[in-house]
């Protein structure tokens, strides 16, 4: 019996060692096979000539295209007349790029050489969870690297669909492949959190990108600014349709039921002041946010949607006292870094109206994005009036969106609110 | 009688001198006629004589002169006329007919309105409701629970401002007309603080009413730029019973530091108001009492009327930003 175990335990220890030498062949063999159709792609300052930022691309549909993230390439889309975009291989051969289309939505872009870059990566579905990827491209302009982690699937609250994968990306491997065991492209790395929580671009959306130029002979895109706003205003009617087609939990705030998460890409977070013993007044307040944003440039992101309820009452403040504490927290900005050269000036409009049998003094404003056409910043806010202790705030702002979407939401939203003693 | 009236001006202080007979000598030594006690006075500075009923002044001085009509004059003796000014060094001086007209007498305007900015009861009251609105400010703009020493904390600098403010606008008084005036004073220092306040509170109010924030801005400007200046002029007009426009000019004068920085700020407001701002603009006044002029609409309107008017107002900055970029 015993000398049976040791057997058992032996083949195990054998088995187990075998494998081990077999995933190390694995990605030694991806490496080998993929690292011709890998490059680095850079971002030049054509006054200085020098590489302003980096990222990784890799061949894919035919011999002279190449994949990368918009991000990567984000300051040349911008700004063509400074900026030029540059290949490095593995074998130090450096080239032009030129820009042919981009998904500024799923930040991906397409770029072509003028000479065959390697043989095209074959786009394939994603594996199972748990399934081993291997993720490549050039950290920190170290020197191109492989680096093995695991499918976690695609995030089901995330509204882009990204894939988690549990492996260590680094800066400048945005835009290198993921590969699957079988060494096709399952996705494209764009983003990192650190401690091994990565996400990729599932292939998918390159593909829809690819069919696209497939029809237009590769024809490279002629208005950047106006593909852009295009795909935003699309991106942005389709996630605010979708909320607003979708059935809204309530949650009671105060004595008001309000709208809780509209959407499974909404987080809310309870953000309430700790209560004290001899606290004059009560605030309850929930914070509620899409925590995604569209990178269009290193200062400019779109598509956050954020809205927050704050209830407030007393009943040991005077109203007039109450009221001061009441106005001071009737204050809402919007985020981002917007400036003049992005957008207009904000236009308000403010007036009463009639929301959940109460008054509630409500102010709408917008502001224009001046190069992209049709886009708005959108800022709603509503207080509750005539209540001498009480107080209930409603703040909703959306970032790069249709201004006729987000009026809809805004309105939806307030219909939802029911009073409730 | 006397003849003639010399007038010196020393200082910003006037002394008058009886002329009964002549020559009169003018000077700082002791034989002098008239001794004026400066250091850049001659010992035996200026002569003043009379031949018939001609006048005549001549200069002594070969240290700093005398000016005759803005002009410096010689050692020749020269023909005056009474009313006649000239200068002997730093020293103004006038010769005046005895019988010349003096100005009428100003009355102490103690039947209007200011005559309660001089009642000392009043001025205490005005000063204890300022020290009260300071509290009161602090009291609803805390809605924690705190003890009386907080509040005065914060208050008693507030207090030492307002006397500060006193001792500055009754100074004016003891220099101009040698009377301190503390409790004209006291009044003025206190409604320094409690009418802008006061604005600021018909601002709140306003605000709401109309449903637009910008009625209590203007309020805020109007109190820091005219109530200021027009209650030191009202001290200076019924106090030292100056004219109006003198009056405006002193109290300008005085108030120019902190206009100065009052006018640094509203530049810096208005700057930002016609420029870029990441922060938008509306009417956020909130009050308990909810009296406005604005009846309460249904969503359904307020969203067709924001949508029409927003839109309208970007459309216009956005072809104003576009005509911009062209004609750069």
């Amino acid at each position: 019996m015993l000398k049976k175990s040791l057997l058992i335990l032996l083949l195990s220890f054998l088995m187990s060692a075998q494998a081990q030498v077999n995933a190390e062949l694995n990605t030694a063999n991806i490496y080998t096979n993929v690292e011709k159709s890998v490059y680095q792609i850079r971002v030049i300052n054509k006054q200085t000539g020098k590489k302003s930022s980096i990222g990784s691309g890799f061949v894919v549909t035919k011999e002279n295209i190449l994949a990368t993230n918009y991000h990567v390439v984000s300051e040349y889309i911008n700004d063509p007349d400074v900026f030029s975009l540059e290949f490095l291989s593995t074998t130090g051969a450096t080239g032009p790029l030129e820009l042919v289309d981009f998904d500024i939505v799923h930040d991906l872009a397409v770029v072509k050489a003028k000479q065959p870059m390697g043989v095209p990566l074959r786009i394939s579905y994603l594996p199972e969870k748990g399934a081993s990827l291997y993720s490549l491209g050039n950290p920190m302009d170290l020197g191109f690297t492989i680096v093995k982690g695991t499918n976690n699937g695609i995030l089901t609250k995330d509204e882009d669909g990204n894939i988690l994968f549990s492996g260590s990306l680094n800066p400048g491997m945005s835009g290198g492949p993921t590969l699957d065991e079988t060494g096709n492209i399952i996705g494209i790395n764009v983003a990192t959190s650190g401690n091994d929580i990565s996400f990729l671009v599932p292939a998918e959306y390159l593909t829809v990108v690819l069919d696209r130029l497939k029809e237009s002979s590769f024809e490279a895109v002629s208005d950047r600014f106006a593909h852009s706003s295009g795909q935003l205003l699309a991106n942005s009617q389709k996630i605010v349709n979708k909320m607003l087609n979708n059935k809204w939990s309530g949650t009671k705030i105060g004595s008001f039921v309000v709208p809780a998460e509209v959407d499974k890409s909404i987080r809310c977070w309870d953000a309430s002041r700790t209560p004290k013993k001899d606290d004059l007044f009560r605030t309850y307040f929930t914070r509620c946010s899409n925590e995604d944003n569209i990178f269009i440039s290193s200062r400019l992101n779109v598509g956050s949607i954020n809205y927050e309820y704050m209830w407030l009452e007393t009943e040991k403040l005077s109203p007039t006292r109450f009221y001061r504490r009441y106005e001071k927290v009737n204050s809402s900005v919007i985020g981002g870094h917007a400036g003049k050269r992005d957008v207009t000036n904000f236009s308000c409009h403010t007036d009463f109206t009639k929301i959940g049998e109460h008054d509630f003094k409500t102010s709408v404003c917008r502001r224009d994005y001046l190069k992209y056409t049709g886009l708005s910043d959108m800022l709603f806010t509503t207080a509750m009036v005539g209540q001498k202790d009480k107080g209930f705030l409603f703040n909703l702002d959306l970032t790069g969106t249709d201004p006729k979407a987000a009026l809809a939401l805004f309105q939806s939203m307030l219909e939802k609110f029911k009073w409730q003693n | 009688m006397a003849k003639l009236i010399l007038e010196t001006i020393q200082r910003g202080v006037h002394h008058y001198h009886k002329v009964d007979s002549f020559p009169v000598t003018i000077g700082r030594a002791f034989d002098n006629d008239v001794i004026l006690q400066d250091v850049t006075i001659s010992p035996h500075h200026v002569v003043i004589d009379q031949e018939g009923d001609d006048l005549y002044i001549q200069n002594l001085s070969t240290e700093n002169g005398t000016k005759l009509r803005k002009k410096p004059m010689g050692d020749e003796r020269v023909n005056i006329e009474a009313p006649c000014s000239f200068q002997m060094s730093g020293i103004k001086a006038r010769l005046l007919p005895v019988d010349m007209q003096v100005e009428s007498t100003h009355v102490k305007d103690c039947s209007g309105f200011f005559c309660i900015f001089s009642n000392p009861l009043w001025a205490i009251g005005l000063l204890l409701t300022t020290i009260a609105m300071f509290f009161y400010e602090r009291y609803v703009t805390t809605p924690v629970p705190k003890e009386i020493f907080f509040y005065l904390n914060t208050v008693l600098p507030s207090i030492w401002i307002i006397l500060g403010i006193t001792v500055v606008i009754s100074g004016i008084s003891r220099i101009s007309t040698h009377r301190w005036e503390i409790i004209p004073a006291i009044s003025i220092a206190a409604l320094i603080f409690l009418l802008p306040q006061l604005f600021e509170y018909i601002g709140h109010y306003a605000a709401y009413l109309l449903t637009e924030d910008s009625v209590g801005l203007w309020l805020k400007y109007a109190a820091k730029f005219i109530v200021i200046p027009a209650l030191i002029a009202v001290f200076i007009v019924k106090t030292i019973h100056a004219k109006w426009l003198p009056a405006a000019g002193i109290a300008a004068l005085v108030y120019s530091p902190f206009l100065a920085y009052q006018v640094l700020i509203l530049v810096d407001e208005l700057s930002l108001k016609s420029g870029f701002s990441e922060v938008p603009s509306y009417s956020q006044t909130l009050l308990p009492s909810d009296t406005r002029l604005n009846a309460t609409i249904s969503l359904d309107q307020f969203i067709k009327e924001a949508d029409k008017e927003v839109t309208k107002e970007v459309e216009q900055m956005l072809s104003a930003a576009k005509k911009k970029e062209q004609e750069s």
